[in-house]
């Protein structure tokens, strides 16, 4: 059989999930085992006899010769019914499909038992013959027992409505959860049981009532195994329930069950055996049978009480066991809890110092719990729950919708927050809130409430604006400072100069061959001072980030002869030669003019500083191509070179190499971090390479100007398809007169000018270009139309006329515009190409216009 | 260096007597006639009692800086239309812009060449100004 304990399968009916007990599984098996036996054998003794009526072999039909037979339609019902209850059995199919197929068929077959017990009985009752009887076998006349030939007993008819019906009603429950069809097969089976009882005791009479035919024996323990195979089909329910159980009545019930059947049945038959053999009296033999009927059930009464008794006492045992290991579980949960509960006093006790408050915040209800703390930092009377909107009334107005934010954001992303809020005490004062929360998730992981703490911030918030602006203003003295010491250097370094200028000129007196030199000395060392002062005040500046550089397209080529002439005399002094290696097409780089030559001095005098007589100082200049293009400018020498170490650090402020004694004067230290601040500043990158003993190489990159870099920045998304691009142009022309340094003058107020007429991200004044007429004309690129750039044309030339002092200088001012052609955003090309295409037509535009202009 | 017939007036305002000294050599030695302020409320005085062609103006003075003299100046009628160069310790960037928009003709950076602040000074004096800057 398919069946074992571990894969128990509870058949529709039974109650799933109950947990069973290991001997009550052992039971249910066995009984199982009963029930398959039990029906297995019913049908295979229904077979046998359907055989012996096929074959004519009487034998096979009665279980002794000389016995009644058993009809062939009481064979079909007990082969009928023993498959009927053996598909009934549970755990025998899997699939729902093929379970509603068993049921079905199982009832078909019960039903047809039914009939067959049906059919009979009514035969009896009306006297008629439905020719049932022998529909498949004829039954010789005059069988034993027999009282309409083929016919089965009355008995057996009743017997199979009641199988029958319990067959087909085995899963159905009444009102009290007992199963009728329990009721119905223990009717049935005392069929059986009285038959048997009957040949038993030989008495006709029991196994014939109403002198019809007999139940034949093999009927009987069909029935009888039928009956019980039945009741016992599902062993959980009803009366089999009681039975089958682990409890006490049960266990009671299946010790005596068997010996009540048993036992009266067996003694009864000795007792009649003795009397027919004529040993002793009726009398005395029921009274025999009496006594030892008492004598045995008393004995199993009293073996019994002994069993339970020993079972009582091993539960009470167990009860003082569970007892005693409850009272200490208890005593643990109560020592827990102590402990506990202090460490939640101390913790308590620990926010309350810290002036931490703990909230509890349930969304559905929108109200919080708080603590102690809590209602001290808010001011509020301690009332609990707490309102939302009584916080968030609290909260200043201003701070409030961040802090809702982050509420809900904790909530929405299920995890861990914080926010800086502000409060408005009931008092008036505010104060600084710090809150961290976290989320608490239920079984199904949605958020249903916020716990968290408050910490009241205003003090340190306090300290923490005190430090910074103690910081702030301490570097503001400084800077402060450090410029008021340099101002108040430069007057009596002024006076100084302005004597020693006095002196070398002669106005107070002529002075001899070495008089002058030793003042020459003096001013050489005043100009020293003066480029120190100059430094000390280029470093506060860069500190503070108003290190002032303003780019523009600038010759490098220009900027480094500039440079080399200005310090021609003193290396020509020292005995060391400057060399320029210059391509003469270098292309212009996008740089402050003057922070170049600045640049470019530094690190020529450091140059020649460390270079003795005889070496070389060289300038080299190269074109470094990449994703954006540099040109890389270098100065190296031959001097005494340095360590790698002090490479390392020579960018410092305040950085100086160890000096042999014979070098000259050291500077502040603040040379080359100048320059690297410059370079950094001007979009470079600046290096060193050196070597001791041999000479040093600094290096340093500029942009390659590109009008790219000018008007990328206000080409912004939103301003394509830029489809009017207006190249505006401001000509300064000189009436004549006017010396260099005023038209330059002129220059850089016009600049201004026009700056000041631009809109801010519309207009672009464009750097001064190697290929523009030196700053005399300025370009603007305007996102505008025809419209606007004749606006803006007349903006500047009102602004121009409002400033007499220029008009009258023989100054005049044209201000013209053009047109570019429109810059569609065309599909695939992308932004940085149109940027590329309207520098360069930008670029094309102010070429043609120069070129036109010098024709003309 | 320069050769004017007549003297041309420089009004030097400087709180540095030293510096004062100085001015007063050289400008002497290049033929123009000196008078001197030390302060700001000096200043104006001085200014209306010589009618200077030139005037050197120190943005650091006691009693009212530089600026303060810029503006008087330019409120002046009599004086609205002299030339003032600025010479200053102070930082560049910041300051030469406001002395420009006060009116200033130049900003000299201390301290300065000889050669330069002559140039400067010769170039003022001989082309008097016709403009009138008027502060808005």
């Amino acid at each position: 059989m398919l069946y074992s304990p571990g894969l128990y399968c509870p058949a529709p009916g039974e109650a799933a999930g109950i947990s069973i007990s290991d001997s009550e599984a052992r039971r249910f098996k066995l009984l199982r085992i009963y029930c398959e036996g039990s029906a297995i054998a019913t049908i295979g003794m229904a077979t046998v006899v359907l055989v012996g009526w096929a074959f004519g072999v009487e034998v096979l039909t009665s279980v002794l010769p000389g016995l009644v037979t058993m009809k062939v339609n009481t064979a079909l019902g007990l082969g009928f019914s023993g498959i009927s209850v053996w598909l009934q059995l549970p755990g025998k199919s899997r699939s729902r499909k093929s379970l509603s197929i068993t049921r079905y068929s199982a009832h078909v077959l019960a039903l047809l038992v039914v009939l067959i017990g049906a059919g009979t009985l009514a035969e009896y009752l009306f006297g008629v013959n439905l020719g049932i009887d022998q529909l498949l076998f004829r039954d010789p006349m005059g069988s034993v027992g027999t009282s309409s030939p083929g016919r089965p007993a009355p008995m057996t008819g009743i017997a199979f409505i009641a199988s029958g019906l319990a067959l087909v009603l085995l899963d159905r429950k009444t009102k009290r959860g007992s199963g009728p069809a329990q009721g119905l097969s223990l009717w049935s089976g005392l069929i059986g049981l009285m038959a048997i009882t009957g040949y038993v005791y030989q008495a006709s009479l029991v196994s014939k009532i109403f002198l019809y035919t007999k139940v034949a024996l093999n009927t009987a323990i069909g029935l009888f195994l039928v009956s019980s195979a039945v009741f016992f089909a599902r062993p959980r329910v009803g009366l089999a329930g009681d039975l089958t159980g682990d409890g006490a009545g049960s266990v009671v019930a299946r010790r005596f069950l068997p010996a009540i059947v048993l036992i009266p049945i067996l003694l009864g038959w000795i007792c009649l055996r003795g009397e027919i053999a004529g040993m002793y009296g009726m009398e005395l033999g029921l009274g025999l049978q009496t006594t030892v009927n008492i004598v045995v059930f008393a004995a199993l009464v009293w073996w019994n009480a002994r069993r339970l008794n020993k079972e009582y006492d091993q539960r009470s045992q167990a009860e003082v066991e569970i007892r005693a290991l409850n009272a200490a579980l208890e005593r643990r949960v109560a020592e827990r809890t102590k402990s506990l509960e202090l460490l939640s006093e101390r913790l308590s006790l620990a926010t309350a110092i810290a002036r931490v408050g703990v909230w509890e915040w349930e969304l559905v209800g929108k109200m919080s719990i708080w603590d102690a703390t809590m209602f001290e930092i808010y001011g509020f009377p301690p009332v609990v729950p707490v309102p939302y909107e009584k916080w968030s009334a609290a909260v200043l107005p201003e701070d409030l919708p961040a802090a809702e934010a982050n509420l809900q954001r904790s909530i929405a992303e299920k995890n861990q927050g914080s926010a800086e809020f502000r409060i408005g005490l009931p008092d008036g004062s505010v104060r600084n809130i710090s809150v961290i929360q976290k989320a608490i998730l239920d079984d199904q992981a949605s958020v249903t409430r916020l716990i968290g703490v408050n910490m009241d911030i205003t003090e340190r918030k306090r300290a923490q604006e005190a430090l910074e602006q103690g910081a702030k203003d301490q570097l503001r003295f400084k800077d402060e400072f450090l410029s008021h010491v340099s101002h108040e250097l430069r007057s009596p370094l002024t006076a100084i100069k302005q004597f020693t200028t006095i002196l070398l000129s002669g106005l107070a007196g002529e002075l001899n061959k070495e008089q002058r030199e030793y003042q020459q000395i003096v001013l050489k060392n005043i100009r020293q001072l003066q480029s120190m002062i100059d430094d000390l005040l280029d470093v506060t500046r860069a500190e503070a980030g108003k290190l002032s550089v303003e780019p523009e397209s600038t010759s490098a080529w220009d900027a480094v002869t500039d440079s080399l002439n200005t310090l021609r005399v003193s290396s020509e002094g020292k005995g060391v030669s400057l060399v320029s290696e210059l391509p003469p097409d270098l292309p212009p780089v996008h740089a402050d003019q003057t922070r170049l030559r600045q640049i470019l001095i530094i690190l020529l005098d450091n140059a020649l500083k460390f270079t003795p007589k005889g070496g070389a100082v060289r300038v080299r200049a190269r074109l470094q191509k990449g994703d954006a293009w540099f040109v890389v400018l270098e100065v190296s020498d031959t001097g005494c070179g340095m360590s790698p170490e002090a490479c390392e650090r020579v960018f410092e402020r305040l950085f100086q190499v160890e000096q042999p004694s014979q070098a000259s004067r050291k500077g502040l230290g603040l040379g080359l971090f100048i320059c690297k601040e410059l370079v950094t500043r001007q979009g470079g990158e600046i290096w060193v390479q050196s070597e001791p003993q041999v000479g040093s190489t600094f290096s340093f990159t500029l942009p390659v100007f590109s009008l790219n870099n000018v008007i990328a920045p206000l080409l912004k998304d939103d301003r394509w398809p830029a489809e009017s691009v207006a190249l505006v142009m401001a000509e300064i022309c000189f009436g004549g007169g006017g010396s260099l340094d005023s038209q330059q003058e002129c220059r850089h107020e016009i600049r201004n000018l026009v700056q000041r007429c631009l809109l801010p991200n519309l207009d672009v004044l464009l750097p001064k270009m190697s290929y523009g007429a030196e700053g005399e004309r300025f370009f603007i690129a305007a996102f505008a139309d025809e419209k606007g750039a004749s606006i803006l044309a007349k903006r500047i030339r009102d602004q121009f006329e409002c400033i007499p002092h220029l008009r009258r200088t023989n100054l005049t001012l044209l201000v013209t515009y053009t047109m570019l052609k429109p810059f569609p955003l065309e599909g695939g090309s992308s932004q940085e190409n149109m940027v590329t295409t309207m520098a360069t037509s930008l670029e094309n535009t102010i070429k043609s216009q120069i070129l036109s202009e010098g024709v003309s | 260096m320069t050769n004017n017939l007549s003297n041309k007036k420089i009004l030097i305002i400087e709180d540095d007597a030293d510096v004062r000294l100085g001015y007063n050599v050289l400008l002497k030695a290049n033929h123009y006639d000196t008078f001197f302020a030390a302060d700001a409320m000096g200043a104006i005085t001085e200014a209306r009692k010589c009618l200077p062609d030139v005037i050197v103006l120190d943005l650091g003075l006691p009693a009212g800086d530089g600026f303060v003299v810029l503006e008087r100046l330019r409120a002046n009628m009599q004086l609205q239309m002299v030339p003032v160069i600025v010479v200053s310790g102070r930082d560049l960037p910041v300051n030469k812009e406001r002395v420009l928009l006060l009116g200033a003709k130049a900003f000299i950076q201390k301290p300065w060449n000889d050669s330069e602040l002559l140039a400067l000074i010769g170039k003022l004096a001989g082309q008097p100004d016709l403009s009138v800057a008027q502060p808005k």
